[in-house]
């Protein structure tokens, strides 16, 4: 996961539209935005796309081959594994979106205000934020659900907490170097109110690294919500996730080796979807492009 | 010049070639040394006046040795001691002479009666006070030899005496140790305790003063690998020689395996799943008999045992074939019968369950199993995980709705049923209070006849199946598989016994 360099990228954001205009020139990147927007669609649009019901068990039909009536066949409780991928991605997207979401607003609060008060509001908190960055992300992930309890929602909290300290150190370099600009000292010299100045001065003008953050996160996101599920730490029976997946899969790469192999490739295809997708954001903010 | 060289490295060769010969065997001969077995869990305890869970079976009968031993074939044979019956209520053992625990000090009259005591003590707090219960009083009569009076016939007591109950450790050691005892325990079998790193490893060593001699095999090395296909992969990887709890899935392709041996035997125990009787939903017996006949145990077998083992109406398995009755069928799947019921019971529908398994993956897949087809009946139900040694506490502890509750089995229905099913068992995590089913197992127990013991026994089962204080689900078959070249013998309630075993 590449941090964006800490140089202040002062451009302002450029539209949306001619943002994903771009996005989808560059080969690669239109390549991530295609795997993310199919991510996308099946997890909002789950139940018109799933063929069956993803929680239905056939106990006749038990670990069948992928066939024409199930297409990727059924796993070890006969349920149609098709339709828990689609339904999976919900899971996914679920956790990655709300906790890159959750540690984004936060992240980026922590930073505005250490970066723009400085001195002991900045020492207090970033000390905070080192020492959840001291520990390792699994094992804090790992402790966090553990303690909480496994669930789909403990799950998206555990990483939250654990990319906090990413955007808090990301959204201060940025604001250290904004707010010491003569716009900001304009403002503040104008009166305005400093919740004003941050944000809505001082945080259009850092988002652009941020936002890149965010996508690269998110492919993190999913993988430490897929080895959650792994563990048994996620989301519970009989609700599918393509973690979970992956774990009753191992018991039957024998008899069935298909139940890994489209867990374990829709993962891999979203997580280069969301790394080729940030790479072209970062491509696009970048000043001397 | 180069023939020359050629020609000494020819001979170096044909000279050194004996010692080549030899390495390969010598590092065979070093590991077959030691055994290394895969299990499933660490064991909670290694005092057998204190063990309850699963998890001992596969090292207590080789740390300690019980009185008298049962055999593949359910049959009592001696053990430390060899044992007169002279009368319904008096069983007089006499002791193998010159034997002594793995500290040295002897085994006598004495200390056998001091297990005793210690066992039926109500502040030791053991399991075992209820499988003696019968026991009035145990005399010493000689140094060797000591007597067990009843104060009622009790038909199981050779098959209790041949388990934990029998099992005989080292007085001067409790003595020594105190709470210590249970990860230090000092017994007669035939391997010692050499240490115990928990969730590492549990290391026995050959115990040259056993009553059989020493065992083939010096060292034994128990390491708990809970997921069971890392378990297949360290056997087929050499690692671990041994395994216990082979999944069931795995049945086909390992009996293919010219380096495995897989071996399979029915089993002695139960897999079911206790309802908590002593809170809502599961205190009323028509929205337990509701969740059991939403139940289709075939399902089941397919689903989780694939098709080994045998579908269970009740505790006693075919295997014990004299009190197995095969026409029992108490009850039939039907969805519509469930809805009746929890209408009757006047209960709103979905009703929420929590059925709380640990976290292995046959567990999960039954609980699923559970969920998908009692869902369909009116109910809702989670599944919650926990790790496998806090499964007894939580039972113990009736924190649940409903929790699954394996038996390993024993070789006597009494084994079977009466800690489950009396008021006072120690196993009655469901909270059952039936007069009648106690009664009846009471009496079973002290009932000398054969014939009589069945006719109680299906009286009781049908009583239980009425109350429906658990679930009763199949009769799981022993799956355990080991390298090809360890010899050993399986036993039906899965205990691994390895003062049989030794590399061919």
């Amino acid at each position: 996961m590449s941090a964006v360099d800490a140089s202040a990228v002062i451009v302002a954001p450029q539209g949306w539209r001619r943002l994903l205009r771009g996005l989808a020139t560059d080969p690669r990147s239109a390549a991530g935005l295609a795997l993310v927007g199919i991510a996308i669609v099946a997890a909002l649009f789950a139940p018109l796309i799933a063929p069956v019901d993803p929680e239905l068990p056939d106990f006749v039909n038990i670990l069948a081959p992928p066939s024409t009536s199930h297409l990727f066949g059924t796993d070890e409780l006969g349920r149609d594994v098709l339709a828990r991928i689609v339904y999976g991605a919900r899971a996914s997207l679920f956790v990655g979106v709300l906790s890159v979401a959750a540690a984004a607003v936060v992240g980026t609060l922590i930073g505005l205000v250490a970066g723009y008060f400085g001195r002991w509001a900045d020492a207090l908190l970033m000390r905070l934020m080192d020492i959840i960055f001291a520990f390792p992300s699994i094992l804090l992930a790992l402790a966090i659900t553990a303690v909480l309890g496994p669930s789909l929602t403990n799950a998206v909290l555990a990483i939250a907490v654990v990319n906090l300290p990413v955007f808090a150190r990301l959204a201060r370099a940025q604001t250290l170097v904004v707010s010491r600009l003569e716009f900001v000292e304009a403002k503040r010299a104008l009166g305005f109110g400093t919740a004003n100045i941050l944000l809505r001065t001082v945080l259009p003008n850092i988002q652009a690294p941020l936002i890149v953050q965010g996508s690269l996160l998110f492919a993190s996101a999913i993988i430490t919500e897929s080895y959650l599920s792994f563990l048994g730490l996620g989301a519970q029976p009989p609700t599918p996730t393509w973690g979970n997946m992956l774990r009753n899969a191992i018991g039957f790469l024998e008899l069935a080796p298909w139940l890994a192999w489209f867990p374990g490739a829709a993962i891999f295809l979203i997580v280069l979807g969301c790394n080729l997708l940030g790479d072209g954001l970062r491509d696009r903010f970048d000043p001397r492009d | 010049m180069s023939i020359n060289l050629k020609r000494r490295n020819v001979a170096t060769l044909i000279a050194g070639a004996p010692f080549i010969g030899m390495l390969p065997a010598q590092a065979l001969a070093q590991g077959a040394k030691t055994l290394t077995i895969g299990v499933v869990s660490d064991p909670v305890t290694l005092d057998p006046a204190l063990m309850a869970s699963f998890f001992e079976l596969s090292v207590q009968f080789n740390l300690h040795e019980p009185l008298v031993n049962v055999t593949p074939e359910l049959k009592i044979e001696p053990g430390l001691a060899s044992v007169a019956n002279p009368d319904p209520l008096t069983y007089r053992f006499t002791l193998r002479p010159n034997l002594t625990f793995h500290d040295g000090t002897p085994i006598d009259a004495a200390a056998a009666k001091a297990n005793f005591d210690r066992m039926m003590d109500p502040a030791t707090g053991s399991p075992r006070r209820s499988e003696l219960a019968p026991v009035e009083s145990v005399e010493v009569n000689g140094p060797l030899t000591f007597t067990i009076k009843l104060k009622a016939p009790y038909a199981p007591l050779l098959q209790v005496l041949a388990n934990r109950a029998g099992m005989l450790v080292s007085p001067a050691a409790l003595k020594a140790l105190g709470p210590d005892f249970a990860t230090k325990a000092v017994g007669a079998g035939p391997y010692k305790l050499v240490s115990w790193t928990k969730n590492a490893e549990l290391v026995l060593e050959r115990f040259p003063g056993y009553w059989r001699g020493a065992p083939a095999i010096e060292r034994v090395v128990f390491r708990p690998i809970s997921d069971e296909t890392v378990r297949l992969a360290n056997l087929r990887s050499g690692t671990v020689q041994l395994v216990d709890a082979v999944p069931a899935q795995a049945v086909g392709q390992l009996s293919r395996e010219a380096t495995i041996t897989l071996k399979q035997t029915s089993g002695l125990g139960f897999s079911a799943f206790s309802f908590n009787n002593t809170r809502a939903p599961f205190n009323d017996a028509r929205v337990r008999q509701a969740f059991t006949s939403a139940i289709d145990k075939q399902s089941v077998l397919r689903a989780v045992n694939f098709g080994t083992g045998k579908v269970a109406s009740g505790g006693i398995p075919p295997s014990i074939g004299w009190a197995h009755d095969p026409n029992f069928a108490p009850s039939k799947t039907s969805v519509e019968g469930s809805r009746k019921l929890l209408a009757d019971a006047g209960i709103t529908t979905p009703v929420p369950v929590t059925i709380t398994v640990t976290n292995s993956p046959a567990q999960v897949r039954t609980a699923e199993v559970l969920q998908a087809q009692a869902n369909a009946a009116g109910f809702k139900v989670d599944i919650k995980q926990i790790d496998p040694t806090s499964l007894i506490t939580v039972l113990r502890a009736k924190d649940f709705d409903m929790c699954m509750s394996p038996w390993s089995g024993r070789a006597d229905p009494d084994g079977n049923l009466f800690n489950y099913f009396t008021k006072s068992g120690p196993n009655n995590f469901m909270g059952y209070q039936s007069d009648k089913v106690t009664a009846l197992l009471e009496k079973a127990r002290a009932e000398p006849d054969q014939a009589t013991r069945a006719k109680l026994y299906r009286e009781a089962e049908t009583q239980i199946a009425a109350d429906a204080p658990m679930l009763f689900l199949t009769f799981p078959a022993t799956l355990q598989a080991s390298a090809k070249a360890l010899e050993w013998v399986q036993y039906p309630d899965g205990a691994f016994r390895l003062q049989f075993a030794k590399f061919s």
